[in-house]
């Protein structure tokens, strides 16, 4: 199963909690707001973005597994 | 000795108010989440509970959030969604009770969601840096007012005007207008909205729409004017008013939050000197350790929920209208999620997942600023000043100190901190 990030973009706040945790993930951008670099990263990233997603205070990462 | 099982938790008891923790545990090991009868309202003290419950605006309406309180409304028979009458209750609320209805923590989707994201702009990672840089400039200017004398009082001498100064420049308040701003601001906490904190809330709500008007006719390259052009996610023009009242809204929402957190990070601090020392010679370790005084001693104890549908949590029925009284500190100690809580632990590996700051679309939009300006003040008194210690005249000596907090079931939140140090040099 691969996985893919979503971000609720109504709740993102960019307080890159995500960004510090997988910083090859998860960015902040010349639009000075977070984006997500790699939608789709390999499994191994998976316990990363699983704590990008448990530290998100506003609960606004999804995963989605297609 | 207090009785657990009948003490009034929203009021001013003493014992509760010098160290509410006995408390939480006592409420926590019976259930994380159950009904007290001597307020009427389910306690919620479990770590997993309290973030579900603040994710789910579906069924938990913020009406109350600030200290229980909200309009007072009827709740019809067979009732299944209180949304549109406290909708109704908003805009028909007498005028004294018109801020408590309209305040952005009070607002539930989909007007908290479009007031909520004019915050993005304030809130940026590049304006929060360029903010950063100012405090560190604002951190020596304050302590330079009195490193001469070997002593302060923390919160007066610095923490407050520190605190207040930062959102001023965040907002983009010209350095000329500061002086004022430092001394208008009396700005009581949040739960004051009603009496005299409303005035200063007034007062700022005025200042902040004239600027609005004033840069959205004669536009300037400066944050007022960024600010005054922030649009609402659908792209539309908010009033200048509402603009006004959000920013204005900051000064209330970051004052006596991050003061009080850096009165609780300095009295940790000083308690411990053996963590102190660490901390100079690990410098690196302060966010952790900002982090786990979150955890630890946090500001915000209690926040509120209403049940807008009937609906469950832990099998437990939430009938429609329930009072959720929210209790952060407490979840903060919930040994389900954190091993040994009732431990100050520097090297805790998931200190981060405290609920200081909430969870969900209310989750605090200020916790990057309160942060830095926590990390920016521990840094900078270290850096300016050896063998921080609290003054024993004004608190006693170790093991037996003497510390007043102020009596609110809200916030946890010194009321004075004395401190003595020697300059570095």
């Amino acid at each position: 199963m691969a996985m893919r990030i979503l971000v609720d973009r109504t709740l993102c706040d960019s307080q890159a909690i995500c960004v510090s945790l997988a910083p090859d993930i998860f960015q902040i951008g010349d639009e000075d707001i977070m984006h997500v670099a790699n939608e789709s990263p390999d499994d191994e990233a998976r316990p990363l973005v699983t704590a990008a997603l448990n530290s998100c205070p506003k609960g606004a990462i999804m995963l989605v597994e297609e | 000795m207090t009785n657990f099982d009948e003490v009034n938790y929203m009021s001013a008891d003493e014992s509760l108010i010098q160290d509410p923790y006995p408390y939480y545990d006592y409420l926590r090991d019976r259930c994380p989440v159950q009904h007290v009868d001597a307020l009427g309202v389910m306690a919620v003290t479990g770590h997993e509970e309290l973030a579900a419950i603040q994710r789910d605006t579906a069924n938990y309406s913020s009406c109350n959030c600030l200290a229980g309180m909200f309009v007072p409304m009827t709740i019809p028979e067979d009732c299944e969604d209180l949304g549109p009458i406290i909708e109704a209750a908003r805009v028909q609320a007498p005028v004294e009770l018109a801020p408590l209805a309209t305040v952005l923590v009070s607002l539930d989707p989909p007007v908290h969601t479009d007031q909520r994201a004019l915050l993005k702009r304030v809130f940026s990672p590049n304006r929060l840096r360029e903010n950063e840089a100012f405090m560190w400039r604002l951190a020596d200017r304050q302590i330079d007012e009195f490193i001469e004398k070997g002593a302060c009082e923390l919160l007066s001498d610095y923490a407050k005007p520190f605190s207040t100064l930062v959102v001023a420049d965040l907002l983009g308040v010209p350095e000329s207008d500061h002086k004022m701003f430092r001394e208008n601001l009396g700005g009581g906490p949040l739960e004051s909205m009603g009496d005299q904190g409303m005035t200063s809330v007034d007062f700022l709500g005025d200042y902040f729409t004239g600027y609005v008007e004033e840069r959205r006719r004669s536009p300037r390259d400066d944050v007022l004017t960024f600010l005054a052009e922030a649009r609402y996610p659908d792209g539309s023009t908010p009033e200048p008013e509402v603009v006004g009242r959000v920013a204005s809204f900051l000064f209330a929402a970051g004052g006596d939050t991050t003061s009080g957190l850096i009165l609780s990070g300095m009295r940790i601090m000083c308690e411990r000197p053996e963590l102190q020392a660490r901390l100079r010679r690990e410098r690196d370790r302060i966010p952790d350790f900002v982090e786990e005084t979150l955890r630890y001693d946090g500001i915000v104890k209690t926040t509120y929920r209403m049940a807008r549908r009937n609906t469950r949590i832990d099998g437990m029925e939430i009938p429609i209208g329930t009072t959720m009284m929210l209790l952060l500190s407490g979840a903060n100690r919930d040994p389900k999620r954190f091993q040994s809580p009732a431990e100050f632990d520097l090297d805790r590996p998931n200190a981060r997942e405290h609920l200081a700051f909430g969870r969900g679309p209310h989750a605090c939009a200020g916790a990057p600023l309160a942060r830095t300006e926590a990390r920016v003040t521990f840094g900078r008194f270290i850096d300016r000043m050896s063998d921080i210690r609290l003054s024993e005249s004004k608190h006693g000596s170790a093991g037996a100190r003497r510390h007043d907090y102020e009596p609110s079931y809200v916030l946890r939140k010194l009321l004075a901190l004395n401190l003595e140090f020697t300059p570095a040099n």
